[in-house]
């Protein structure tokens, strides 16, 4: 059977992504798995692999063409498999709509959906089947837009109102949440509110909840995913370091106060890098509003910490600082686009940015290594926890993660092989197979 | 379990004789009666001769097989040969009366629902009364005013009575073989138009138990329960229907006393509209008992009136 190749959906916002390279020629084999094509999308670039085994039969889209989400890229077919170009064709127009036809019937025009109507009491015209429906799910009816004959509401109608409830409450939206000190803190929250876990993610040193871009998306499918911007960093406020605590301490408080505003304990902490050492810090301060701890390329498990990191922070900010930055943090330099460095020089020059991050450094690091090191505490903990490191990062090395996994009761290691500082950008598709394979080994909440 | 047995196609004509022949050779108490079902009932010149095996055809060859002791011509009284088929039964045979059109039925009402009905009930269980009477129901042949009628309503009314309605030659054969093996009084409905229609049937003497409805076709946006020919008139409109993308469910009763309203239930939870089609008088029918059951029980299953 031939199997259609269409463009991915990476993260949360993404609609359609432009092909930057092919690595295989039409007729050329192709193995399940093997890097295939290579995207490029506002946030990200990255290969696309191979969903089977067989021949690269057809590119439909060529270098340079945008493509929606879920449109047909090229086709793969087995080696002894025979298409004529209609076939080909057909295939593509395939992806181009959502199947129709259930059960051998033709496909039947919806009729149009209007308001409900109403006897003179106000009762809604709802059928016995939508009434009882509507009951269960808790939907007002009145609320619900009817297909039925003469204005009723019928159970399908009850069905798609609920469909699209909790789609409206599972789409990504932002949220600013004022700390009892007065600073707001920006998050973007996504996925079911009912769903069996909370994710938190926390970025690191000058970053901001878009560095989880990639990943989103997949989390939020199954999960409640809330990425925060840290204070001093992304949307969120910028107090000046005189009236604010930098301080890992400082940020682990600023994170316990949105879990507690929005109602998120206990929640699964992911925290990448000083967003690890921050995660690490509520857990020992606060251990109610943690059920589980990620450290991914994570502070505060070793003493090293990458010099020319402290020099970038230390330094002005210009746009040959943010790129040297990006360098240091990227093993792949597709990873290094104009775009990133731009923005993370953008982002360096906000007001009062600069001298949080410095702040936030000074608090944290200094030239002799890192100021806060849990290793004695980690026998404390137990949680549930994670150490994901990028065999290459420069920043922090992996090896803390080695030493951390002997001295936490319950640990799980996974090393991404040849990848630098950010595994959730540069191996995004190994990050999340990991994080769900963590998540399901231990019992939900 | 499905068992993968050999078929041939026939017509419902063919499996009605065909089960009969099966019923008989398989228990001598087996015998039929009733008028015309074998020659002229005493006329010398067509004694044996087998002229007519039934208004219809239904019995012919019979007589040849199984003799005038056990394919009995009756004279034109309902009254006498279907008191006497009740009566046989109660005394251990097993009689099979053909009541030539239902329209007769106000001839022999009595020796049916005040007798044949009620001796099971009357006598505690010690007595038995396993007599089937076959019946030609259905317009569409032009047989006039007098040989039209449905009328299977009137006996679903009456307690003690199993009313048994194929629509297809498989199911006439195998649902014949379960009403002559009935220890019950079975009104068993043939439609007149079906005769000549073909089907596959099963080889083999297994019955198709009462009480056990067939879909007919599986669909998923409206049940249509049909009875006896309108199941053949409902496929029709559902192929139409499905030009439209309207997807139809058919359940085929094909017993009504009693009736499977278990898996008509199960249907409009499913497709969550119910539409009836019954060929017989509409106040105080089937389609109305169906609607009224459908009402009470699935009320909460249901998208538009019945």
């Amino acid at each position: 059977m031939p199997t259609i190749v269409t463009m991915p959906k990476w993260g949360l916002t993404m609609t359609s992504g432009t092909i930057t390279g092919w690595s295989r020629a039409e007729g050329d084999p192709i193995a399940e798995g093997a890097p295939l094509l290579t995207v490029e999308t506002e946030k990200a670039v990255d290969d696309v692999e191979a969903p089977a085994t067989g021949i690269l039969r057809k590119i439909v889209a060529e270098i340079g063409s945008e493509v929606p989400v879920m449109g047909a890229v090229a086709i793969i077919t087995a080696p002894d498999e025979v298409l004529s170009d209609d076939d080909l064709d057909a295939l593509v127009s395939s992806t181009a709509g959502p199947a129709t036809s259930v059960g051998g019937a033709a496909p039947r025009a919806a009729r149009e959906a209007r308001q409900a109507t109403r006897d003179s009491t106000g009762r809604v015209n709802a059928s016995p089947a939508a009434r009882k429906r509507a009951g269960e799910l808790g939907i007002d009816l009145a609320t619900i837009d009817a297909t039925g004959p003469g204005g009723r509401v019928t159970s399908d109608d009850v069905e798609r109102a609920a469909e699209t409830a909790t789609a409206a409450a599972a789409a990504p939206r932002t949220e600013t949440v004022p700390l009892p000190d007065g600073t707001n803190i920006h998050a973007l929250l996504a996925g079911p509110a009912d769903a069996p876990e909370t994710l938190i993610f926390l970025h690191g040193l000058g970053g901001s909840q878009a560095t989880w871009f990639s990943v989103l998306g997949d989390f939020a499918q199954t999960f409640r995913v809330v990425a925060v911007d840290l204070p001093g960093h992304g949307a969120s406020d910028k107090p000046s370091p005189e009236v604010f605590d930098y301080s890992i301490s400082g940020l682990a408080a600023a994170v316990g106060g949105v879990i507690e505003a929005l109602d998120l304990a206990p929640s699964v902490l992911v925290g990448h890098s000083l967003g690890g050492a921050t995660a690490m810090q509520l857990s020992f301060e606060r251990p109610k509003l943690v059920r589980a701890l990620a450290l991914i390329d994570s502070a505060g498990l070793g003493l090293e910490i990458s010099g020319e990191l402290l020099d970038r922070v230390e330094s002005e900010p210009s746009p040959a600082e943010a790129r040297q930055l990006m360098e240091l943090f990227f093993e792949d330099r597709r990873f290094i686009l104009q775009r990133g460095v731009d923005d993370m020089y953008a982002s360096r020059n906000a007001p009062g940015a600069d001298r949080a991050v410095k702040a936030a450094a000074a608090s944290a690091f200094e030239r002799s290594g890192q100021k806060l090191i849990f290793i004695d505490r980690l026998g404390e903990l137990e949680i549930p926890v994670l150490l994901m490191w990028g065999e290459l990062d420069r920043v922090i090395p992996a090896r803390h993660a080695t030493t951390a996994a002997a001295a936490i009761p319950a640990a799980w290691m996974e090393i991404q092989e040849g990848i630098g500082h950010v595994p959730q950008v540069e191996a995004a598709a190994a990050f999340s197979r990991v994080i769900n394979r963590w998540l399901a080994s231990f019992p939900p909440v | 379990m499905v068992v993968e047995t050999a078929t041939r196609t026939m017509t419902y004509q063919q499996a009605i004789t065909e089960a009969l022949r099966i019923a008989m050779h398989e228990d001598p108490t087996v015998l039929l009666l009733g008028e015309d079902i074998a020659g002229g009932a005493m006329v010398d010149h067509l004694i044996n001769d087998d002229a007519w095996g039934g208004p219809l055809g239904v019995t012919k060859g019979l007589v040849q097989e199984f003799g005038r002791n056990r394919i009995l011509d009756t004279p034109i009284t309902e009254a006498g040969f279907i008191g006497a088929a009740v009566g046989a039964a109660t005394t251990g045979l097993r009689p099979v009366a053909e009541l030539m059109f239902v329209d007769f039925f106000g001839c022999c009402m009595d020796q049916i629902h005040d007798q044949g009905a009620k001796f099971r009930y009357m006598f505690g269980g010690k007595a038995k009364c396993p007599v089937t009477i076959r019946t030609q129901i259905g317009a569409g042949m032009s047989a006039a005013g007098q040989h039209s009628g449905c009328h299977y309503s009137v006996f679903t009314h009456m307690p003690g009575i199993k009313c048994v309605i194929p629509s297809t030659p498989a199911d006439a054969k195998g649902l014949l073989l379960s009403a002559i093996r009935d220890d019950d009084l079975v009104m068993f409905f043939e439609n007149k138009v079906l005769y000549g229609t073909k089907g596959e049937v099963p080889e083999g003497n297994e019955g198709i138990p009462l009480g056990v409805a067939d879909i007919k076709r599986e669909g998923a946006d409206v049940t249509v329960v049909a009875i006896s020919r309108m199941v053949n008139q409902a496929l029709a409109a559902a192929q139409t229907l499905a030009d439209e993308g309207i997807d139809v469910e058919i359940v085929d009763p094909r017993t009504l006393s009693p009736l499977d309203d278990k898996t008509i239930l199960t249907s409009v939870a499913k497709t969550h509209r119910l539409v009836i089609v019954d060929e017989d008088n509409p106040r105080c029918s089937m389609a109305t008992d169906i609607a009224a059951m459908v009402a009470d029980r699935g009320f909460d299953t249901l998208d538009a009136p019945i």
